[in-house]
């Protein structure tokens, strides 16, 4: 039935936020839930209008596929189908179906008396795509300063924004992320193969300990942040190269409008120096 | 907390809020959200030119544009009565007279003749003491430009021209002067340098094109000093997914391509060469003469002067033989202004290619 | 949330600092007997150090201190030795590369020498520093894994030597410089046709984004069974409790598939380690194999296609735009020839046009 072997004693009634019993059973391995059905019924919407947009496309390339927010023009207004109005709908979807699949992590960890950092974290991650498809766009006006769903289309929408403030890299905003991003796979690399490598010391050779864990960073860095720590610390850089993304896309616009090496004159026109 | 200390710390308050109102431009609901739009390409692209519509309304009110003089009446018969007139010799005597006050006023201060004249014999090049009058050598051969711009890069000024104005804004130095220097290097662009593209048009790597990622940077820096002087962002000119592509690149490339010629030619044949004829305070620390660039005459609008039309209103720096349907009111009627004989002084100096390995063209 | 988050340590166990497992025969002696920080301790482990620094270590640290005093010199020169202006545009400074005209020449020192040897012994050093993680390892009786992530890194540091070699030009190769390793960034990238298209660049930001999405997916799962105990991760692998129990089924039942408490952590070496091979193998590819990423992808059908935005081009027009590349830049600068003469005053008797008197313009205001 698709179970692990220690799972049956696991799978027990409870934990729901809605619904009380009605929805809390699995499908295969799937837990369903009542956030399930509405993750469910949300995401097969998204899927099936992103088809019916490539289905009235110009192509079926899935590299190709292109499915556009409004014209500017419309505003913060419901455009016509063909002109938008569909990537309004797919994106209601979208939400629909992300926030269900917090709420169904939530319910999860409930069931099995974990704690909620599962659902946070990735709110966070929901949040970031809140902020580029709605907050961002709320602020400047319209929905159409959202990014266009379609594989190799949304890169054309990052390199323009980009454009649009002459040269995003000088974001300082953007800098924090970039570094939070490049500082996260680090770590990873680095917790991976700790793990790895004192599960999998070589032919013949005995499984490590965390004493072994220890002094291997102690000795290569002068510090071992501990087990618990690598994760306090992973899950705060990755979370944070989310929320400084979305910083430095909503500063961009609503905060600032001119080009990205201009912000930096403050810095070099300060009194102690001018 | 001491008084003293009391003010220092407000004062440092007061210097860090000014520091960061520097470096935040933020909306607010006072001021309704003052973002101003102009998409210029498909929905999803995010090609658009974001504007801060206070900044904008700012800009707009500092623009003066001097009240255009009456037209020119009658003229007494006959040829111009004065001597030495090498470049306006083909408008009546009224129309001079006009476009001399105006040039005053669009250069050096209304009626302030004596910047380019000799007041005892306006005639004359030189002052009473024998040294050149290097104004007014610079402004017959400025004269020239203007005419030259109007005349044959339409392209570019379309039916809005420009006038001596449009670059001297009523000052002797108009803005955006530049020189030589390692720092201004990418600013050849506007001068000798033909080539600046550094996109391929193949998929491989091919000899014809040679760019390195450095003049790529020289490349870029240039487009971001246009942007910045045009007071917009790459998507007005240009689909960033491909800046080689004229066909995904909004029409006013073309207008912004035609400019880049024009302002290659006018600091090449008019510009530049003005340093044999400066004096050293007018030079560059390398003894060069000054050059223009886009922001000399945009001065950070899209369309120098808001787009107003000053040239239409003075034949003297048309350039052309008619202007809106209208015909030039020169002396020979039909005569054919672009090509105006003039004496050799501060004629066209060809620039001796600097060293160093040419760029084969595509 | 009246629970416990255990996202900072309550409470700290003090006792000695812990010397650390003995070393075999022949290493050094570590530095340092260990000491605790308070805060970090709230955060992470509070005992910092011992240290062993080792030959691979110090040679290393000289050497990488070499070239960032290389580095940090040359860009003080820059700026006349003023110290202020040191400071001030400390952000923009940098030591560049050698100009396209030496081509894979070795240029004099001060156009491009010292870029050069800064390269060097940072080369140097990340060498001696892979070294020293592979010994590190190897002493205490560990896999190397540590070692061979590292070495996905040093591939990628080492492709922006070698993809300049291939294309017969130091002066591709990236400044030293806060800001202006980022233009090089936006150049290199406009050079070459927009790398957003580079389908290796792509990969490399699928593994870049996935591994923080795992690291977020992992970290978050390890906390939220913390109070069984699920951080003591080579406890769980060897003896699976219910903390990895757990977590296998949350994701289970989330997603429809796990990993284990091991294999999260393939996982994450994986995308880790992808992240910076893919990136490596995209520069490889640039410039020599492909010389626009866009056109690239247009030949491969892999790039959407807008309607046209100037509508106007005929091949006439099209024609009359065309330029030139700007191939390597010119040495110098244009001399405009002074013409012979002094600029001496030509008289022009207007006497000569004998024409009629103008009428009035009779235009239009």
């Amino acid at each position: 039935m698709a179970m692990l072997s220690f799972e049956k004693k696991y799978r027990v009634k409870g934990g729901t936020l809605i619904g009380g019993d009605l929805f809390d059973f699995w499908v295969g391995p799937f837990y369903v839930g009542f956030f399930g059905v509405t993750a469910a019924f949300c995401a097969i919407m998204g899927t099936l209008l992103i088809v019916y947009g490539a289905a009235v496309g110009p192509t079926s390339n899935i590299w190709q596929i292109n499915i556009a927010p409004p014209d500017l023009k419309y505003g913060l207004g419901l455009a016509p189908m063909n002109e938008g109005g569909l990537w309004q709908f797919i994106t209601i979807f979208a939400i629909g179906a992300f926030v269900s699949w917090i709420l169904r992590q939530a319910e999860i960890s409930r069931k099995l008396g974990m704690g909620m950092h599962i659902p946070w974290a990735y709110s966070v991650c929901v949040f970031a795509y809140v902020t580029l498809v709605v907050i961002r766009p709320v602020l400047l006006g319209a929905w159409g300063h959202a990014f266009p769903y379609g594989i190799f289309s949304h890169l054309d929408w990052v390199s323009n924004v980009g454009y649009q403030y002459l040269h995003f890299h000088y974001n300082p905003a953007h800098m924090v992320a970039v570094t939070f991003f490049f500082t996260t796979v680090l770590a990873l690399a680095m917790h991976g193969s700790l793990i790895l490598s004192v599960t999998n010391p070589g032919k013949g050779k005995i499984v490590k300990t965390s004493e072994h864990e220890n002094v291997f960073f102690r000795d290569f860095l002068g510090y071992s942040i501990g087990a618990i720590g690598i994760h306090r610390l992973g899950l705060f850089l990755a979370l944070s190269a989310g929320i400084w993304s979305a910083i430095c896309i909503v500063l961009a616009g609503p905060f600032w409008t001119k080009g990205w090496p201009e912000w930096w004159g403050w810095w070099l026109n300060m009194p102690i120096w001018r | 907390m001491s008084a003293v200390m009391v003010r220092r710390l407000s004062t440092r308050a007061l210097a860090a809020s000014a520091l960061l109102l520097t470096a935040c431009d933020p909306i607010t609901p006072t001021n309704n959200r003052n973002r101003d739009f102009v998409q210029t390409g498909e929905r999803g692209t995010s090609m658009a030119q974001i504007y801060n519509r206070d900044a904008n309304a700012a800009k707009f009110k500092a623009v003066s544009i001097p009240t255009t003089l009456p037209p020119a009446g009658l003229s007494p018969p006959g040829p111009l009565p004065w001597k030495n007139v090498q470049v306006l010799n083909d408008i009546s005597v009224a129309e001079f007279n006009r476009t001399m006050i105006a040039f005053s006023t669009w250069v050096a201060g209304t009626g302030n003749c004596a910047y380019c004249h000799n007041v005892a014999n306006f005639a004359s090049d030189t002052l009473n003491n024998g040294k050149p009058i290097y104004t007014k050598l610079t402004a017959r051969r400025m004269i020239q430009m203007t005419r030259h711009i109007n005349g044959n890069y339409a392209s570019h000024v379309a039916n809005t021209g420009v006038t001596c104005y449009t670059c001297h804004l009523g000052k002797p130095q108009p803005n955006g002067l530049w020189f030589y220097s390692n720092e201004s290097q990418y600013l050849r662009n506007y001068l000798d340098y033909t080539g600046a593209r550094v996109v391929s048009h193949t998929v491989a790597p091919s000899p014809a094109n040679r760019s390195s990622v450095k003049q790529t940077e020289n490349t870029y820096a240039q487009m971001i000093s246009m942007s910045t002087a045009l007071g917009v962002n790459c998507t007005y000119c240009h689909n960033s997914r491909q800046f080689a592509s004229w066909e995904q690149s909004p029409p006013a490339r073309v207008k912004a391509y035609r400019g880049i010629q024009m302002i290659r030619d006018v600091n090449s044949n008019y510009v530049a060469p003005l340093a044999s004829i400066l004096p050293a305070i007018r030079l560059g620390p390398m003894g060069d003469g000054p050059k223009a660039q886009c922001s000399t005459c945009h001065n950070g609008v899209y369309k120098p002067l808001y787009g107003a039309q000053m040239a239409k209103d003075y034949p003297a720096v048309w350039g052309r033989t008619e202007w809106n349907g209208i015909a030039f009111p020169g002396l020979h009627p039909g005569t054919d202004t672009t090509k105006a004989k003039v004496a050799s002084a501060a004629a066209p100096a060809t620039p001796i290619a600097a060293a160093g390995a040419g760029s084969t063209g595509h | 949330m009246l629970e416990y988050q255990n996202l900072f340590t309550r409470v700290q166990v003090r006792h000695a600092p812990d010397p650390g497992l003995p070393l075999p025969a022949g290493s050094d002696k570590r530095i340092g007997t260990g000491f605790f920080n308070y805060w970090i301790g709230k955060f992470g482990d509070a005992q910092i150090g011992p240290f062993y620094l080792g030959t691979y270590g110090l040679l290393s640290l000289l050497f990488g201190s070499i070239a960032i005093e290389i580095m940090g010199l040359n860009m003080w020169a820059s700026v006349g030795w003023d110290p202020v202006e040191f400071v001030r545009r400390l952000p923009w400074l940098s030591l560049e590369p050698p100009s396209p005209e030496y081509g894979l020449r070795m240029p004099p020192l001060a156009k491009g020498g010292w870029y050069l040897l800064a390269g060097f012994f940072l080369s140097l050093s990340i060498g001696l520093w892979w070294l020293r993680t592979y010994k590190r390892a190897k002493v205490l009786g560990m896999g190397t894994h540590l070692a061979w992530a590292f070495g996905s890194a040093i591939f990628l540091y080492s492709t922006f030597f070698f993809q300049p070699l291939l294309v017969g030009s130091w002066s591709e190769m990236v400044p030293f410089g806060l800001f202006p390793h980022l233009d090089w960034t936006a150049a290199f990238s406009i050079r070459y046709g927009n790398l957003y298209y580079n389908p290796f660049h792509a990969l490399s930001i699928v593994f870049l984004y996935g591994s923080t999405l795992l690291f977020a997916m992992h970290a978050a799962t390890i906390l939220a069974t913390s109070r069984l105990g699920g951080e003591r991760e080579i406890e769980q692998i060897t003896d699976r409790g219910t903390a990895a129990e757990r977590s296998q089924l949350f994701w289970r039942w989330v997603m429809g598939f796990n990993a284990t408490m091991e294999s999260i952590h393939r996982w994450a070496w994986w995308f880790a380690v992808l992240t910076t091979f893919t990136g490596g193998i995209g520069i490889l590819l640039t410039g020599t194999v492909v010389d626009n990423w866009y056109l690239w992808a247009v030949k491969h059908h892999v790039a959407p296609q807008y309607p046209a935005a100037n509508k106007t081009l005929t091949p006439a027009l099209l024609d009359s735009l065309r330029g030139q590349y700007a191939g390597p830049m010119n040495k110098g600068f244009p001399v405009y020839a002074v013409p012979a003469a002094p600029i001496a005053p030509a008289v022009t008797d207007t006497a000569a046009m004998a024409a009629p008197a103008a009428p009035d313009t009779g235009r239009k205001p």
